[in-house]
């Protein structure tokens, strides 16, 4: 036992780090190699170490000793025996089956290897072995090419991880590269050193071993640059699959201002416009459209018509179904997984690393805040009591209607009338979610507002105005929270919300994220001893879960 | 004779025992820290008489100390602190190195009384054994001068063992290990058993012995008597004997450990951890008094780190807290009492594990004894046969023991091949079991080296609170500060580091409990690792509000003149009773002690006084109190100026005309009322003139009776009639806060039309 050391390893896998020790950056980039981070609020961080995360490891050549070892130097408490004993068989089995290039080309077959006799022997028992692995010659064994995915997934739930080493085909070739200025602004551009980093690690100088996997960076940390990077390297046609419209929107553009394709080399695959060039950015939605629950997909064949080199998924996390049955397919073309976070909500993240591939690269935000890539945030929850009629008129409301009227509390108007005062040198977004509590305000303060209903042409103006700095206040209803043309601010006011919901406060919150020279600030008014109070602890816990500072102040009352 | 040789042994303490105890003086003063941990008052009120030898150690230990600081005192009354006078000594039984060579003046006088007391043949006997040669010793006073001198001298000891055969030595070592008494024939049976060979062959090694003085015998009766080794002898040959006395030990890399737990933490922190669950969920039991299944799984679950569902170590903790009513049955399930369980993380550590060990031994005999034993081995593994051979011993002699006291000579064969196992020990988690070939073996566990010695230092004196109101307390913490946490905190889960989270509901629970706002804020403050967040301290006071501000005592109060305060502070003797110190010279204590306090204040000199001070005091006092301020009321009254007297006299409505004088009548218009205010109307009334001053526009003045029972003097502008749940209701603007209002109908007491002009 040694407990001055900064890490606590629980019987149940999960890895206490404190953030303020000494070591605990060493900790923290030691632990990031094979463990997924779980929760970081300030002052003790949570990891969490499972099969795919030691898998993960693994992949990237992590030996087991180096993973006791380090961890034992870590501790303060002797590593659990039975933690010990799980990190000794899980990374073990990792590459025990390997798929390797077939003599008769990648088109028609991959060779199966085995560690040893034993797990050979083992292995072709197994259901899958059974089904789909074939003798190739008098001691041999291979799969058929378009089983590749569906062996790699149903070995990895029988807890046989396989390294796939069968290599890709190179994809109709195009020349591209990173432009040294911006189109749009002509400013200096060239990546950062971790997304070159990532992408080494990802591409691992076209190695057979390498080529495939997924990128782990923080929200506003430039995932976009990644796959350019990435397509640079490969120089091949590419098909980027993203969340949603707006997304494509974004990703087109940031191809054509940092790269030297041109219009007629990208192209947009959504429900308005169905082209295909040699970069087409699709969303999710289209390729998993189908006219009735029984008909089939009508646009996946986006995935086998076009000799795609390199596939890009953004936001990995949420790859639907079918898209994982078609990338099962594909897995002789290069893939790229970016995402921020490898959890997802339908637990499939066996299929991410079986079918896009393991985890390549991982870098928490707190290293990205300290080097000044993502904006230092800051949130202050801010509680405005009632005025006394309010407060009558409240405590007669029934439950259902409490949380709306503190919502709409008028008295935050004033509030939020001094908040963008103390703030008039910043650009300040004022995000609600009531269009009639958003109208008061923009009257009161004579701001322009964005809500739904406001046609796109003028929220092109007021977006584009917001961001060349003619106006610095812009009052916002929801659709902030998908809008991703909306432009950065550095201090967000928010005034109204649903609070339970972490998404919506993740997209809030990074609207602020991106790197500023001011300090980014993420106000949220409530009304104090109120429902939308009680509400409000919820986001207070996710938001310092996510190791945000977090202060209260209370407001006077008028 | 026994008596006084067990009394002789209680003093016999060693410099590494006291030692020990002063570390452990020190590591209770650190963690005494917390909510509720002050325990200044350190001194029994009670002194039973102690041998002499243990009088000055005695006096080192009362050192008492007044601080600011007041001490919880738990429910029940009793002083947690209570020091006891005498102490078993905690060590390996026969431990060279719990003992002195060198005897006390009190030790030399005992030997002396005891070999004055003895026959002539057998003190010669002695002298000659320790090399002496009794027949040039002029007299028999000399003779015990010379065998004290030759018995306080260790060397003459062990260079008297060291020339014994080793049958002899084999003879001596077993009877020390039955507690240096045993009946002659079932102890050459004991031997045979042990060691093999035949009775008379052990008979002659225990006549030799004999010769030697070492041995003496009780009265014989037909044949059967009591070996008995003369106890001032016994602690110097368990010291010379050495080697003999211990148990050998293994070591091998294949040793396979069988049912071994990995995580064994200290039992201080899986018996707290426990309560505070028990205190958390409850456990609902069956009509069979059995855990009801479904909370046994929820239970089993939950602290699976700690033990295997339907495990003996469980079985054991909650024995444990039931055995001492920490935790008790009420209702259909079983619940914590705080009380006690407070009470009980208030003992002093050394407390608490006797606690402990008493629970082991009703499980297993001896429990602590075998424990002491395998610790000898220093962490390696000692075979299971000479282990159970060694505690036969300590059986039989206990048994030997209790018959020589009863006076039960003759022999008997029962219990004498009896076998022993010592799986209970490690089915509690106390020995871990390793077998090699056929050969069984026992070596502590972690959680029992915790036990018998507890680390100076646990390295973990904080917990860690995060922003997300989680706490993450390591094992190695000082239970009192768990207990506190899981006070405060909802338990999430058990492991090196204890989980838990600050919710509202722990708060309020926290509040019933009769935390105070602002002992939760210190609390966190003084022990968490880092400062407290203050999103976390901010949520927290909202959510504790301004609860318990104000608080009651039923107590009883002592006080002090302030020219007396040091003097009454300072005495050893009086600091006991005080339960808690509110300000100097101001002291609650226990009225059950009245009399012994009053006695400590008198020998200490002080002169209390004999009638306690009632409040409110008896009902003549109270009486002449209220006529006091009756008094005082009338005196006030009577200082009023004299021009000014008439106005108080008379009612006014009872006032008439002075007769013959002409009374004119009032115009309705310029009718005022009472009180100049709008006059009172009842529900119809209301109604109408509401429905009035809409239609008219008008504005009102009324006088509204709220919720709060307040009456409202308001103006207001009427703006329309509703109905809320059927109430008629009047909604309105009110001029005076400019707030649009409304009113129920039935609560407006005066109303009227506000006239324009």
């Amino acid at each position: 036992m040694n407990p001055a050391n900064p890490v606590i390893v629980q019987g149940d896998g999960k890895v206490l780090v404190e953030t303020q020790h000494a070591d605990f950056d060493r900790a923290r980039d030691f632990l990031a190699q094979f463990a997924e981070l779980e929760s970081s609020p300030d002052l003790l961080h949570t990891y969490r170490i499972d099969a795919l995360s030691l898998w993960n490891a693994a992949s990237a050549g992590m030996s087991l000793d180096e993973i006791v070892d380090g961890l034992r130097a870590l501790s303060k408490f002797d590593i659990p025996a039975e933690v010990l004993q799980n990190i000794q068989e899980t990374v073990g089995r990792y590459g025990l089956v390997a798929l390797e290039p077939h003599p008769d080309g990648p088109r028609t077959a991959i060779s199966v290897s085995f560690a040893t006799r034993y797990i050979q022997k083992v292995v072709l028992r197994t259901e899958t072995g059974k089904e789909l692995i074939q003798p190739d010659g008098k001691r041999g064994h291979k799969i058929d090419a378009g089983m590749r995915g569906m062996f790699k997934q149903r070995l990895l739930l029988e807890g046989w991880p396989v390294a796939d080493r069968a290599g890709f085909h190179a994809g109709a070739p195009l020349s591209v590269s990173l432009r040294g200025q911006m189109k749009a602004n002509g400013k200096t551009f060239a990546p950062r050193p971790y997304q070159v980093e990532a992408i080494d690690r990802w591409h691992m100088d076209g190695a057979p071993s390498g080529g495939h996997g997924v990128v782990v960076l923080p929200c506003g940390a430039g995932k976009t640059i990644v796959a350019l990077e990435a397509m640079a390297r490969c120089g091949t046609h590419t098909l980027v699959l993203c969340n949603n419209q707006s997304a494509v929107t974004q990703w087109i553009r940031e191809i054509l201002d940092k790269t030297t394709l041109t219009d007629k080399d990208v192209g947009e695959y959504t429900g308005q416009n169905k082209q295909i060039k040699p970069v087409t950015v699709a969303t999710y939605q289209v390729l998993t459209w189908r006219r009735s629950r029984n008909a089939d997909y009508e646009h996946l064949h986006l995935f086998r018509d076009h000799d795609w080199g390199l596939l890009v998924y953004d936001e990995v996390h949420l790859l639907p179904a079918p898209v994982f049955g078609a990338t099962a397919e594909l897995q002789g073309t290069r893939r790229l997984g970016l995402t921020a976070t490898l959890v997802r909500e339908d637990g499939r993240e066996g299929d991410v690393f079986s079918l896009v591939g393991p985890k390549r690269y991982d870098l928490p935000w707190q290293f990205l805040e300290k080097r000044g890539f993502v904006a230092e945030a800051t949130c202050y929850e801010i509680r405005v009591p009632f005025s006394r009629r309010d407060r009558a008129t409240y405590e007669d409301a029934d439950e259902t209607t409490k949380f709306r009227l503190a919502s709409e509390n008028p008295a935050k108007v004033d509030v939020v009338r001094e908040l963008v005062d103390r703030h008039d040198e910043d650009n300040v977004l004022i995000i609600g979610t009531y269009l009639g509590q958003l109208q008061e305000i923009a009257d009161e303060l004579g701001l322009p507002v964005i809500t739904g209903k406001t046609p796109q042409k003028e929220r092109d103006v007021l977006f584009g105005r917001f961001r060349r700095g003619d106006i610095r206040r812009l009052v916002v209803s929801k659709v902030a929270n998908f809008a991703i043309d909306l432009p950065d601010a550095n201090v967000a006011i928010q005034i109204s919300g649903s609070f339970g919901s972490r998404q919506e406060e993740a997209q809030r919150l990074g609207r602020i994220l991106r790197p500023k020279e001011r300090d980014a600030l993420f106000y949220t008014v409530v009304t104090a001893d109120s429902k939308e109070q009680e509400f409000a602890v919820k986001r207070q816990l996710f938001l310092t879960e996510q190791g945000y500072r977090y202060h209260i102040r209370d407001h006077a009352a008028k | 004779m026994s008596d006084v040789s067990e009394a002789s042994r209680d003093g016999d303490a060693s410099d590494e025992a006291g030692a020990r105890k002063r570390r452990r003086r020190r590591r209770r003063k650190k963690r005494s820290g917390g909510n509720g941990g002050g325990g200044e008052v350190q001194a029994a009120p009670e002194t039973p008489s102690v041998p002499e030898g243990r009088v000055g150690n005695r006096g080192r230990r009362q050192v008492v100390e007044v601080t600011d600081t007041p001490a919880a005192v738990p429910a029940s009354g009793r002083n947690p602190h209570r020091k006891r006078n005498s102490r078993a000594r905690r060590a390996k039984p026969g431990s060279s190195g719990a003992r002195r060579r060198r005897l006390e003046k009190g030790e030399v006088r005992h030997l002396s009384d005891f070999l004055d007391t003895m026959p002539d043949g057998l003190l010669a006997n002695l002298y000659k054994g320790l090399g002496g040669q009794p027949r040039r010793v002029p007299n028999r006073d000399r003779l015990i001068q010379l065998a004290v001198r030759a018995v306080s001298q260790g060397s003459r000891l062990e260079s008297l063992v060291r020339a014994l055969h080793e049958r002899e030595r084999k003879t001596l070592a077993a009877l020390l290990q039955c507690g240096g008494i045993a009946h002659n024939e079932e102890f050459h049976r004991t031997l045979v058993l042990a060691y093999g060979g035949h009775e008379r062959e052990w008979q002659k090694a225990v006549r030799s012995l004999a010769e030697r003085g070492l041995v003496v015998a009780s009265a014989e009766q037909e044949e059967a008597y009591f070996y008995v080794i003369p106890d001032p002898l016994i602690d110097g040959l368990v010291d010379a004997m050495g080697p003999d006395m211990e148990l050998p030990t293994f070591e091998h890399d294949d040793v396979r450990v069988i049912e071994d737990k990995p995580f064994s933490p200290p039992l201080d922190f899986s018996i707290t951890s426990l309560a505070t669950y028990i205190d958390q969920h409850g456990l609902r039991l069956t009509q069979r008094h059995e855990v009801h299944r479904h909370d046994k799984e929820a239970l089993d679950a939950f602290f699976g780190q700690l033990w295997e569902p339907d495990g003996e170590l469980f079985q054991f903790h909650l024995d444990f807290l039931m055995m001492h009513d920490l935790v008790v049955l009420r209702g259909e399930g079983l619940r914590l009492d705080r009380d006690v369980m407070e009470e009980f993380l208030q003992l002093e550590p050394e407390d608490q594990r006797d606690l402990v060990f008493r629970a082991l031994d009703k499980r297993f005999e001896l429990a602590e004894w075998v424990l002491w034993a395998v610790h000898g081995a220093g962490g390696g593994w000692v075979a299971e046969r000479p282990l159970v051979a060694m505690y036969r011993h300590w059986k039989r002699g206990r048994d030997w023991e209790k018959r020589y006291r009863q006076g039960q000579v003759s022999a008997t064969r029962s219990g004498e091949r009896e076998s022993y196992s010592f799986t209970p020990l490690v089915q509690s988690g106390l020995l871990q079991m390793g077998q090699w070939g056929q050969e069984k073996f026992y070596r502590l566990s972690a959680r029992a080296q915790a036990l018998l010695e507890p680390s100076d230092d646990d390295g973990f004196v904080q917990f860690y609170l995060t922003p997300d109101f989680k706490i993450a307390a390591p094992a190695g913490l000082a239970p009192i500060l768990l207990f506190r946490i899981g006070e405060i905190a909802e338990l999430k889960g058990i492991d090196r580091a204890n989980s838990y989270l600050i919710t509202e509901e722990s708060i309020e629970r926290a509040l019933e409990a009769g935390w105070k706002r602002d002992d939760v804020l210190q609390f966190l403050r003084d022990n968490s690792v880092y400062e407290l967040p203050e999103n976390v301290e901010q949520t927290l006071k909202g959510w504790i509000g301004h609860r318990g501000d104000v608080e009651f005592h039923d107590l009883m109060l002592i006080t002090v003149h302030r020219s007396q305060i040091k003097r009454l502070e300072g005495n050893k003797r009086i600091k006991p009773f005080i339960l808690h110190r509110f300000a100097p010279g101001m002291y609650a204590v226990d009225r059950t002690h009245r009399g012994e306090i009053e006695a400590v204040l008198e020998q200490a000199g002080f002169s209390p006084a004999r009638e306690v001070r009632q409040y409110p005091g008896t009902d003549e006092a109270v009486e002449a109190r209220a006529n006091l301020s009756k008094a005082l009321v009338e005196a006030r009254e009577a200082a009023r100026e004299p021009t000014r007297r008439a106005g108080g006299i008379v009612d006014a409505s009872q006032l008439h005309p002075v007769p013959g004088v002409s009374v004119r009548s009032l115009g309705a218009g310029a009718r005022k009322n009472d009180d100049d205010g709008p006059p009172e109307v009842d529900a119809q009334e209301v109604q109408r003139i509401v429905d009035e001053a809409l239609a008219r526009g008008a504005t009102l003045e009324m006088v509204y009776l709220a919720r709060n029972g307040q009456k409202i003097e308001c103006t207001v502008a009427p703006q329309s009639l509703a109905f809320k749940d059927a109430t008629p209701m009047l909604v309105g603007l009110d001029l005076g806060s400019n707030d649009r209002l409304s009113y129920v109908l039935e609560r407006i007491e005066r109303l009227r039309i506000q006239e324009d002009g």
